[in-house]
């Protein structure tokens, strides 16, 4: 990159000092570029992204389809390699760290994906979907490994009866509890959440979240929430990050980005909502245009970052 | 930690009837097919015949009987007559059974193990492995895989190994692209990612994931390749390029029989008949697997 485009004022300067100091953060993205080359020409998925994920703390990332946040969550998972940038883990740069030393990384970090069905192994039972990860990373025997599997699946409000069941036999949230179990079963640091309930109905979305919540209140998990659900990330996040066309456009704390989001593509993507009882918020009188080249994140207020622009 | 209030049964979405693999949901819809069920019990008498062949043919099959040349059906003694030389056709029926299924089932095997090895580095490994492996495989599928199962057994004799490997070599090659086409499909699946950051090996992914998952469409092709190779090894006898005599197969059998038509009439009609049956039963027993595996309309 040929200049450093976030500004700090204040803590901190350097690459990565977006937010955050150095030892606060979880995940720590630096300056990433993401660039796919395809037949039709090449993707830039990503494009100089820097944030960071504090302990503790539920991250909310939302944006439209495209906008790169799926993209995000595998770079941050180490599953794919930034283009460019850094991408650390509990300060552990990704790059450096060999394919072995990555497998046994993985054990902090788990995911749960969008399709809960096409997650979970379709020949195991659930139980030994819950197991496997223990299995993978040789946590204790066949027995204590079962054992633990249907505890998990306790937790999660999965009746243990049905332990010995298919995936396909379960009903999506369902599946979508025995999968949060399976990424819970090596007691990770971090729960990646790409889109946990946009292929759940409206009330077991709500049933996953309020799992979601007591479970990241008793284990004091860190969670990346990605979502193009507003209204779920509003509830759901500490920070939320709104990504447009593989950029950060703006970060702040949920309260002050819902209440006066500064980016104009922040301010059209909550207008677009329809409110169930508040008023809209007026959009823009002009629509946002994406604009070329990489401008810079600048602090509005303290912890609100926006993206410049022209317009 | 507090749990989380546990669903209404009613409400807990999971359906009523027993937690059941694909496996065993396989297996049941199978055993509803009654055709292929009856073609299974048939397959399974003659596998065990084949087995047991030395224990139930009365005779071995190149000892000859001066006496009762060419005898018909019914004669005392030999159930099924006797061949120009004097020999049980009832004994050579169960050998030349055994011969059948032994090439059959050997070459299938071999075939199949050929062909989960090359087609699940390919389709798993990618680029440059993907591109060797078949181009091997593509030069072997242009080879006409008759004239290449008449050279193998002219070079190597005619050996039951050879007849083996001459079946088998041909066989592979087509599913070893099945396999690799499969294996291309269900990595993509979002559960071969979940296990990537679940941090599972590339071997553990390949051999524990994707292959049960992948193998299904390869067990229909192999349950149709058994009577394939078993009409395949008739087919070199009947040439005069399948195992060595006295061995008896029924390719050769047929073969000699056609010589007597009317003489000897039931030397052609009885391995014939059996052939078409064994051959039939091992089809519809593919067919059902076939049948068994189709989840079309049930599963999500």
């Amino acid at each position: 990159m040929a200049d450093v485009t976030v500004r700090p004022d204040g803590a901190g300067s350097g690459p990565g000092t977006d937010t955050e100091p150095v030892d606060g953060r979880l995940i720590g993205v630096d300056h990433v570029d993401k660039v796919f080359s395809t037949r039709a020409g090449d993707v830039h998925a990503v494009r100089d992204v820097s944030l960071s994920v504090r302990r503790g703390e539920t991250l909310g990332l939302v944006g439209e389809s495209g906008s790169g946040k799926s993209t995000m969550a595998r770079l941050m998972m180490g599953l794919m390699a930034p283009t460019d940038g850094t991408v650390t883990f509990d300060g552990v740069d990704l790059s450096t760290v060999r394919h072995g030393d990555m497998r046994r990384l993985r054990a902090q970090m788990q995911m749960v994906f969008q399709n809960p069905y096409g997650s979970l192994l379709p020949h195991y039972s659930v139980s030994a979907n819950v197991a496997e990860p223990l299995r993978l990373h040789k946590r204790g025997d066949k027995r204590s490994r079962r054992q633990r599997a249907i505890e998990l699946l306790t937790m999660v409000g999965v009746n243990p009866r049905f332990a010995d069941h298919y995936p396909r036999q379960f009903s999506g949230g369902q599946q979508q509890r025995v999968a949060i179990a399976r990424a819970l079963a090596l007691e990770p640091k971090l729960l990646m959440c790409d889109e946990p309930t946009s292929s759940l109905d409206v009330s077991i979305q709500a049933q996953v979240l309020a799992l979601l919540d007591e479970l990241r209140a008793g284990l004091g998990l860190t969670l990346v929430f990605i979502s193009h659900n507003l209204a779920v990330v509003e509830r759901f996040a500490d920070r939320v990050a709104v990504m447009c066309l593989g950029q950060v456009v703006e970060i702040a704390p949920t309260e002050i980005l819902f209440d006066s989001p500064r980016h104009p593509y922040t301010q059209q993507l909550l207008a677009a909502v329809l409110p169930v009882s508040k008023d809209p918020l007026p959009a823009p009188a002009t629509p946002w245009q994406p604009e070329a080249g990489d401008l810079p994140l600048r602090e509005v207020a303290p912890g609100h970052y926006v993206r410049d622009c022209t317009t | 930690m507090a749990t989380i209030t546990e669903e209404p049964a009613a409400a807990t979405g999971v359906e009523a009837d027993k937690a059941r693999s694909h496996w065993a949901r396989a297996w049941a819809r199978f055993r509803a097919n009654k055709l292929a069920f009856a073609s299974l019990i048939f397959c399974a008498l003659l596998i065990v015949t084949a087995l047991a062949a030395p224990w139930i043919a009365p005779y071995h099959f190149s000892e000859t009987d001066p006496d009762a040349r060419l005898a018909p059906l019914l004669t005392d003694g030999h159930l099924l007559g006797t061949d120009l030389l004097g020999r049980d056709i009832f004994s050579r029926l169960i050998y030349g059974l055994r011969t059948a299924l032994f090439v059959a089932f050997g070459a299938e095997l071999a075939s199949l193990v050929v062909a989960i090895l090359i087609g699940l580095s390919a389709g798993y490994i990618g680029g440059r492995v993907d591109q060797g492996l078949m181009g091997i495989t593509d030069v072997m599928y242009a080879f006409p895989s008759y004239l290449f199962a008449i050279v193998l057994v002219t070079v190597m004799g005619r050996s039951l190994w050879a007849v083996m490997l001459a079946i088998g070599i041909s066989s592979w090659v087509t599913q070893a692209r099945l396999v690799r086409a499969q294996v291309l499909t269900v990595k993509e699946r979002e559960y071969v990612e979940a296990a990537r950051s679940m941090g599972a090996s590339g071997m553990t992914i390949s051999i524990r994931y994707i292959l049960p998952n992948a193998i299904g469409p390869l067990l229909v092709t192999t349950s149709f390749a058994i009577p394939a190779a078993i009409g395949a090894e008739a087919g070199l006898a009947l040439l005069g390029l399948g195992v060595q005599p006295p061995t008896p197969s029924w390719g050769s059998m047929i073969s000699e029989g056609t010589s007597y038509i009317l003489a000897a009439p039931h030397l052609l009609f009885l391995p014939a008949t059996l052939f078409a049956l064994t051959l039939l039963a091992f089809t519809w027993v593919g067919d059902g697997i076939r049948d068994a595996f189709d989840t079309s309309g049930e599963d999500r």
